[in-house]
């Protein structure tokens, strides 16, 4: 299950009413929503505000998401919709109408703006791509292989254990120490 | 709260009455969100970076240039080959064919990856089966069946099993 629990957690304080836990669902996934609209829709600009959409649709509809699925499965099929009726709109396209003002929902768009990174950290610059790239190239061998079967590979701490024939206790901590030692190096960009 | 409890967070490996107040520290610290935020685009980072890497194989693969193409080897060749083949699989059968007087389980025998018991073979191979019925006795019973059930079945207007079968018969060596 892993980071599922995770999202279950947070859906499951969202649907209570608390805002501040759709804020770190907003953090987690705003890259991979923005990256997957950009297959659709060339323009960042575009994409930005197609991903800023999909997040209030999601945050309105996720009193009835029952967790069948997995929050990210349910939330990229959003996105998708969302780029596609973009798309259909641009040959028609409606007058221009404010998100906000035709919702009178219970999330505020300023609010969710304030969730969503810069479109200059959203889109991934090249520089903190490269960065981050270049972290993980110099870290020592049993950190970056720590972390790169967690986030690639997918693998829980347990199986990662097994693989590196190490206690459960040292993956945690190796592959903490792998993102400290990243965010040491992009911290300053991203602060900038 | 640390950080390493972020990061064991984020992926979901913290003991379950852990949750709630972790997700509480970190919904209620700045910091504590933006190092979320961090980790999580750093794996968003590593990820695309894999999956970049996939297409860049893939596009490797394409840029492979075809070997090139021989006029020498023209569909026509390929059918050539097939023909080949053919002979070589008739050839083949035509000199594994059983001298007269071997017996069919004596074939068997020789085929078969285990070999059979002796005294299974021995009791079984009897005599030669063509020893038993006359070579070409078989066809001029059938062909005699064959004319007799035509004749009838015309006289008493029964169809013929197979009606699109217009010449039924062996000649007899």
């Amino acid at each position: 299950m892993g980071d599922k629990l995770t999202d279950m957690e947070l859906v499951k304080r969202v649907q209570q009413g608390e805002k501040a836990a759709f804020d770190l669902l907003v953090l987690k996934y705003q890259h991979r929503i923005v990256k997957l609209v950009s297959r659709y829709v060339r323009e960042p600009t575009d994409a930005l505000d197609i991903t800023q959409e999909t997040f209030l649709k999601a945050y309105r509809a996720l009193g009835n998401f029952r967790g069948d699925s997995a929050f990210y499965t349910w939330i990229y099929r959003i996105a998708i919709n969302t780029a596609k009726n973009y798309l259909v709109s641009l040959s028609r396209r409606p007058p221009e109408v404010d998100l906000d003002a035709r919702d009178g929902d219970s999330i505020d768009l300023e609010g969710l703006q304030r969730s969503l990174d810069t479109p200059e950290r959203l889109l991934l610059t090249e520089e903190i791509r490269e960065t981050i790239l270049d972290a993980i190239n110099k870290l020592p061998d049993d950190l970056r292989e720590a972390i790169t079967l967690r986030e690639v590979d997918g693998m829980s701490y347990d199986e990662i254990a097994t693989v590196m024939d190490c206690p459960i206790g040292t993956v945690r901590s190796r592959i903490f120490r792998a993102r400290d030692a990243i965010d040491q190096r992009i911290n300053p960009l991203m602060e900038n | 709260m640390n950080n390493e409890e972020i990061s064991a967070l984020m992926d979901g490996e913290v003991g379950a009455d852990e949750f709630a107040p972790l997700i509480d520290s970190v919904s209620g610290d700045v910091n504590a969100r933006r190092s979320w935020a961090r980790y999580h685009l750093i794996g968003d980072a590593l990820r695309a970076e894999e999956s970049s890497s996939s297409t860049h194989s893939a596009q490797v693969v394409e840029l492979i240039p075809e070997r090139p193409r021989s006029r020498v080897f023209s569909p026509l060749t390929g059918l050539a080959i097939a023909a080949s083949v053919a002979v070589l699989a008739v050839t083949f059968v035509l000199q594994s064919d059983p001298s007269p007087g071997t017996t069919g389980f004596e074939v068997a025998e020789q085929l078969s990856p285990r070999p059979l018991a002796p005294a299974a073979v021995s009791s079984l191979a009897v005599a030669p089966a063509r020893d038993v019925i006359p070579a070409g006795a078989y066809d001029q019973r059938l062909n005699g069946y064959l004319v007799n059930f035509n004749e009838q079945r015309a006289r008493v207007g029964v169809p013929g099993v197979h009606p699109y079968v217009r010449i039924i018969g062996f000649e007899a060596e």
